[in-house]
């Protein structure tokens, strides 16, 4: 058994592991925290069925649609 | 010392109490970020100083025990505080000193000085990947001096790479810092290895030696022998038994790995 | 010779710079550390050369501390900080890091030693490189905080 070998190996490979997932990880945290938007939302009822060219205001109804 | 002539005239000057209490967190952050013992004393004299108060300390090795008093009155204040566990930090270290003097010549108002005292003390740290970058090439440098070639000088930097990287992950999940210096020297021993185990350079003994050197605690050292020359035995004594243990911690970590990787050290 | 002297000057400044980087000191204080570091670590590395002259260590350190110490206290108003903010961050190339661990594994190897004559080896290679550390380490206090002393005024007020 080549112990110095398989010592080397093992620590190499579980730093570049390490240094591997914490780069993975702070890629994923940036890109949700740049993004601020979910994959899924439930948009409210003005979205859905909003037509381009509809006036901006908001109305009173719609307050309580946007949980 | 001309700061003690005048003192600042607020139209409500502030307690005794809350003074002390103020100069308890300003000390404990002082004290813990790495200033040497004479820089504490002096800066909190200088801002007692200035809102026309006095101040003695007793600095142990985990507590600051300091006695605020108005002179002539019967006013007086004693508190114990818990030296902070910050990292060493020379960043906040120079901005508390500048916040000392801002007091005592600029006059700023105490409710300013707390404001720029939570400030100062919540200010980011540096970027973490920079620091990295900068302790790999310092390593690196470092095998140079010590008659490294061009691969035991790649070698540590890897090995420093890898074992820095290591330090920054474990420390930042709050593990005791003795383990992970045993560790993180363990690691470095065995990345810096590589050079012995597959005959890479000419120096491999100098990379294995290089490799664990960015863990040696260089600041408390130096301000343990500091605090020595202006008599503050206590605090040198705490400060070099850290230094001690970490230094022991760094070696059982590459002892370990030496023995792993079938090297000697002498 | 000359050579010699300008390549230990810049690495002892980009380790200088890089250990320094552990401390977080200002930015501004990066500059004067890698200069005041190069100038005391050469300085040491001329005094231990051998030619002319060929120190031990713990004076040539005391000599090349001191220089150390009077370059940060002179720079310290230019930068504004204390002195020590520039001062230990250029001394930490000069720690006597080796000499500490190697003081701990003599010890670790002469507990293990298995007769008298290794004992008395190991025992003489931990005292030997425990005490070169220690006296390292106060000669290079020594010589860095002499000038703070002397220049009390300067150093005190730096960051006024």
């Amino acid at each position: 058994m080549n112990t110095p070998l398989i010592a080397w190996v093992c620590i190499a490979a579980a730093i570049a592991l390490l240094i591997m997932a914490h780069i993975i990880k702070a890629t994923c945290h940036h890109s949700v925290h740049s993004h601020r938007h979910h994959f899924i939302e439930i948009g409210n009822e003005r979205d859905e069925f909003f037509v381009p060219g509809d006036p901006e205001e908001r109305n009173e109804a719609d307050i309580n649609d946007d949980i | 010392m001309r700061q003690t002539l005048t003192t600042i005239s607020e139209p409500v000057q502030p307690t005794v109490c809350k003074v002390c209490l103020f100069l308890a967190d300003y000390s404990s952050w002082l004290l813990g970020c790495g200033a040497t013992c004479i820089r504490m004393e002096k800066n909190m004299k200088r801002i007692a100083g200035a809102y026309g108060m006095e101040v003695e300390t007793t600095i142990m090795p985990r507590h600051i025990h300091m006695s605020v008093w108005r002179p002539n009155t019967d006013e007086r204040y004693t508190y114990i505080a818990a030296v902070s566990h910050c990292s060493i930090d020379f960043s906040i270290n120079t901005r508390l000193s500048e916040l000392s003097w801002e007091i005592a010549d600029k006059r700023i108002s105490f409710e300013n000085a707390q404001d720029k005292f939570e400030k100062i003390i919540h200010s980011p740290k540096s970027n973490p990947w920079i620091v990295l970058l900068l302790v790999t090439i310092a390593n690196a440098s470092f095998c140079r001096l010590f008659g490294g070639d061009a691969m035991a000088m790649a070698v540590v930097g890897m090995a420093t790479f890898g074992g820095f990287f290591l330090k920054q992950r474990l420390l930042a999940r709050k593990i005791d810092l003795r383990v992970v210096v045993t560790l993180c020297a363990f690691v470095s021993t065995i990345l810096g290895a590589t050079d012995m185990l597959f005959h890479l350079g000419t120096t491999p003994s100098i990379a294995i030696a290089t490799s664990v050197l960015y863990l040696v605690p260089g600041i408390p050292f130096l301000n343990s022998f500091s605090d020595v020359l202006y008599k503050h035995y206590i605090c040198a004594y705490s400060r070099f038994v850290d230094t001690v243990v970490l230094t022991g911690c760094l070696s059982i970590g590459l002892c370990c790995g030496m023995a792993v990787m079938n090297a000697g050290m002498f | 010779m000359i050579a010699e002297i300008i390549q230990d000057a810049f690495f002892a400044a980009i380790a200088s710079v890089g250990f320094a980087a552990i401390s977080h000191p200002p930015k501004r204080v990066y500059l004067y550390c890698a200069l005041i570091a190069a100038i005391g670590h050469s300085v040491r590395f001329v005094l231990m050369g051998g030619n002319p002259v060929s120190m031990h260590i713990v004076p040539a350190s005391l000599l090349a501390s001191f220089v150390v110490g009077t370059l940060a206290v002179l720079f310290s108003p230019l930068s504004r900080t204390p002195a020590e903010t520039c001062l230990y961050p250029s001394l930490l190339p000069m720690i006597p890091g080796v000499y500490a661990y190697r003081s701990f594994g003599g010890l670790a190897m002469c507990i293990l030693g298995k007769n008298e004559e290794q004992f008395d080896h190991y025992f003489y290679l931990f005292a030997s490189n425990g005490l070169t550390c220690l006296f390292i380490l106060a000669a290079m206090v020594i010589g860095a905080t002499l000038p703070i002393f002397i220049f009390k005024k300067i150093s005190f007020q730096a960051t006024r």
